[in-house]
C-alpha cells in the first residue's frame, strides 16, 4: 500500500484523511497534505532543513503539535515546507516525543504557487486509527 | 427535538443530548435553520451547553455554521465564580473583527479613480501570506503593542485620539500580559503588525446605498451616497499561536483533573484557575495586537486616500471584535451579574444607554457592523436593549459560509469571479487566486436574510446598507 490522502469537505475549513503503512508514514502523509494545501509543493526546493523535537501528552496531541509546527515556521521564518520527515517517536513518562526534519526553503511569492493560509490545526473530529498494516489520521485545519 | 419558539427563534431542549446543562437557542428563520441542520451546527450548540458554569442558554446567531468546538456564530456566558473559559470558544483568530471608516466623499468623487485607489491600497497594505508587514518590531516594542493596543498605534502616529474613542473597549484590554504569551507567538507576530492576512480578510470600498434609520445614520456620521471603507482583519499568527498554545495547556488540565469532555476542541479551564487567568491575559494581549493591526491598516488607507483623492479624512465609525471573551455585566434573573461572554463569530450589540459604548452613540446604541461576502452588501445596524436582555448583548457577525472552500473552488475560476464581481460593479484585487474562488459570493449565505432575522428578532436594528465598489484581499 502506498501512502495517500484525500481532502475532506467542511463548511468553512479543510479536512484531510491520510493513510500510511505505519504511524511515521501516516504523519508524513498528513504533513504532505498540509504543505500541499498551503502551496504547490512541486514549486518548493529543498534548501533548508529544520530539526524538530516535540513532546505531547498523547499521540493525538503529538500529531497536532507537529502539524502546527509547520504553520509556526511559515509565519515566523517565512519557511515553506515541502517534506516533513519523521525519524523517531518515543514513549516518554508523560506522553510521547517525536523527532524529525522539515525540508523546504524561504517562501517567495514569485517562485512558489501559494494556495491558502492555514491558521491552525484543530481537534475537530480528529481521528487516529492504528491498524496492523495501516494507520489512518483524520484532521481538520482552520483556514 | 428542535422546538420553534417564534418565527426567528428555535430552542434545542436539554433533552436533545445527554449532559446538556442548558437549553440551546438559535436565531434563524426556516430556511437558515434547515441549512444549519445539514451540518453539525446544532450539535455544537448542544455540546457547549454541556460545559460547566455557563448560564441561561448556549446560543447561535443566524449566520451560524459548523466550526470546531463552538460553532461559528456561537455565544455563551460563563459565571465568573464557577464558570470556565474555553480557548476554542474564542477561536484561533483572537479579536478578529471589523472597522468601518466614513469619508467626506461621494460615489462621483471616487468611481473615476477606483482602479488607482485599489491598486494603491493593494500596494500599501500588505495582504496575503509571505508578505511581512512594513513595521518591524523589536521584542520590547511588540510587548508594548501587546500591553497597549491602539494606544501604542496612536503614540506612534498611526492614528488620532478620536480613533480611540470609537473602538470597542477603546482599543485596549488592560489585563493583557505579554509575559504569558509564548516566545513562539511573539516570533509569529513580530513582523505581521499592519497586515491584512488571507482567508476571509479584506478591505472594501463601499457606498452607503440605503438608509433605514435616519436618526441613527446621522449620529453614526453616515449619509446616502457616501463612500465608506470596511476593514476585516485580526491578530494574525500571534493570535493563532496563543490559541494553539492554550488549547494544549487546557487539554493537559482536563487530562490531569480527569474531566470528561464531549469534544476535545472544547478544552476549558476554570476562569479562576492560574491557567484560566493566564489564558485571559494572553487573549487580551492578542486582542490588543488585533486592535493595533486594524489601526495601522487604517493609517495607510488614510494615506492612500490623501494621495489619490486629496483628503485623508476618514473617520472611524466603529471597530468591533467578533472572536473574543469579554467580562461584562448582564441582568440574569432580574439581578446584575458579572459574566464572561464568549463570542465566537458573533459581535457585541449593546443598546442605548450602555456605559460601554462611545458617548456620541449613547442615545442610539452601538454600531453593529455586518460584512457580507465579497461583492454583496454589508450592513450597519444598531445594538438594542432587547439584545441586552436576551442575547447577552450579542448579534451576528457576517453572512456565514454556506459552501465548503473546496466546493466553492471547484465551481468557479478566479477570472470568472473577477468578471462576476465586475458585473456587480466591484473591482477586486487579490494576492492569491484561491483567495478569490474560495471566497466567491455564492460560497456564503445570503447576508440579507441573516440581517433580516436579527432585525426582526430585535437583537440589532438596521441602520444602513453598504454596497461594495472595490475590494482588496489576501
Amino acid at each position: 500500500m502506498n501512502s495517500h490522502y484525500e481532502i475532506l469537505e467542511h463548511p468553512s475549513d479543510i479536512g484531510v484523511l491520510a493513510e500510511g503503512k505505519n504511524l511515521y508514514e501516516a504523519i508524513e502523509e498528513v504533513s504532505r497534505a498540509l504543505c500541499s494545501i498551503i502551496a504547490n509543493i512541486d514549486t518548493i526546493s529543498i534548501k533548508e532543513k529544520k530539526q524538530i523535537e516535540l513532546s505531547a501528552i498523547d499521540k493525538e496531541a503529538l500529531i497536532i503539535k507537529w502539524l502546527n509546527e509547520i504553520l509556526f515556521f511559515f509565519d515566523s521564518e517565512n519557511f515553506i515546507c515541502k517534506y516533513a520527515k519523521v525519524n523517531k517517536i518515543e514513549k516518554i513518562e508523560n506522553g510521547y516525543c517525536i523527532f524529525g526534519i522539515f525540508e523546504g526553503e524561504k517562501f517567495s511569492a514569485e517562485k512558489h504557487k501559494f494556495n491558502i493560509h492555514v491558521k491552525a490545526v484543530t481537534y475537530h473530529q480528529f481521528c487516529l486509527k492504528e491498524n496492523e498494516n495501516s494507520v489512518i489520521i483524520k484532521v481538520y485545519f482552520d483556514i | 427535538m428542535l422546538e420553534k419558539i417564534d418565527n426567528f427563534k428555535f430552542k434545542i431542549p436539554k433533552s436533545f443530548k445527554t449532559g446538556m446543562k442548558l437549553d440551546g437557542i438559535i436565531y434563524a428563520d426556516e430556511n437558515l435553520i434547515q441549512n444549519m441542520q445539514k451540518d453539525q451546527t446544532l450539535d455544537q450548540v448542544a455540546n457547549v451547553a454541556t460545559l460547566p458554569g455557563f448560564l441561561c442558554y448556549s446560543m447561535a446567531m443566524p449566520d451560524a455554521h459548523q466550526g470546531y468546538g463552538f460553532c461559528i456564530g456561537g455565544v455563551a456566558a460563563a459565571d465568573i465564580e464557577n464558570g470556565v473559559v474555553s480557548a476554542g470558544g474564542v477561536g484561533f483568530d483572537i479579536n478578529c473583527g471589523v472597522r468601518l471608516l466614513s469619508s467626506p466623499f461621494e460615489e462621483k468623487d471616487v468611481k473615476p479613480k477606483i482602479q488607482t485607489l485599489i491598486e494603491e491600497l493593494f500596494k500599501n497594505i500588505p495582504t496575503g501570506t509571505g508578505k511581512d508587514g512594513k513595521i518591524k518590531l523589536s521584542k520590547n516594542e511588540l510587548e508594548n503593542v501587546l500591553h497597549n493596543g491602539v494606544k501604542w498605534a496612536i503614540k506612534n502616529k498611526y492614528g488620532t485620539e478620536r480613533d480611540e474613542e470609537f473602538i470597542e473597549d477603546n482599543g485596549f484590554l488592560n489585563y493583557a500580559k505579554s509575559s504569558v504569551v509564548s516566545e513562539k507567538a511573539i516570533l509569529r507576530g513580530k513582523d505581521q503588525l499592519g497586515t491584512l492576512g488571507s482567508g476571509n480578510h479584506f478591505l472594501e470600498i463601499q457606498i452607503v446605498d440605503k438608509i433605514y434609520d435616519d436618526e441613527a445614520a446621522k449620529i453614526f456620521g453616515l449619509f446616502l451616497g457616501q463612500i465608506t471603507v470596511l476593514i476585516h482583519s485580526g491578530s494574525r499568527g500571534l493570535g493563532h499561536q496563543v490559541c494553539t498554545d492554550y488549547l494544549e495547556i487546557m487539554d493537559k488540565y482536563i487530562k490531569n483533573n480527569k474531566i470528561s469532555l464531549i469534544d476535545r476542541q472544547l478544552a476549558c479551564v476554570p476562569i479562576n484557575s492560574l491557567e484560566g487567568q493566564n489564558y485571559l491575559s494572553a487573549m487580551a494581549a492578542s486582542a490588543n495586537f488585533a486592535f493595533a493591526n486594524r489601526q495601522c491598516i487604517t493609517h495607510w488607507t488614510r494615506e492612500v486616500f490623501g494621495k489619490i483623492l486629496g483628503s485623508k479624512e476618514l473617520n472611524l465609525v466603529y471597530d468591533l471584535g467578533h472572536n473574543i471573551a469579554k467580562f461584562e455585566e448582564h441582568i440574569i434573573n432580574n439581578k446584575p451579574r458579572k459574566v464572561l461572554v464568549h463570542r465566537k463569530g458573533a459581535t457585541r450589540a449593546f443598546g442605548k444607554g450602555n456605559k460601554n459604548i462611545p458617548s456620541a452613540y449613547i442615545e442610539v446604541g452601538q454600531p453593529v457592523l455586518i460584512p457580507g461576502s465579497m461583492g454583496t452588501y454589508s450592513y450597519v445596524l444598531k445594538g438594542t436593549e432587547k439584545a441586552m436582555l436576551e442575547s447577552f448583548g450579542s448579534s451576528c457577525h457576517g453572512a456565514g459560509r454556506a459552501k465548503s472552500r473546496t466546493k466553492a473552488k471547484s465551481e468557479t475560476t478566479a477570472s470568472e469571479v473577477l468578471n462576476e464581481l465586475k458585473k456587480y460593479g466591484v473591482l477586486a484585487k487579490a494576492q492569491s487566486k484561491d483567495g478569490l474562488t474560495e471566497e466567491n459570493p455564492s460560497a456564503y449565505k445570503n447576508v440579507d436574510s441573516v440581517v433580516e432575522v436579527v432585525h426582526k428578532a430585535g437583537i440589532a436594528l438596521k441602520v444602513c446598507r453598504l454596497k461594495p465598489i472595490g475590494v482588496i484581499k489576501g
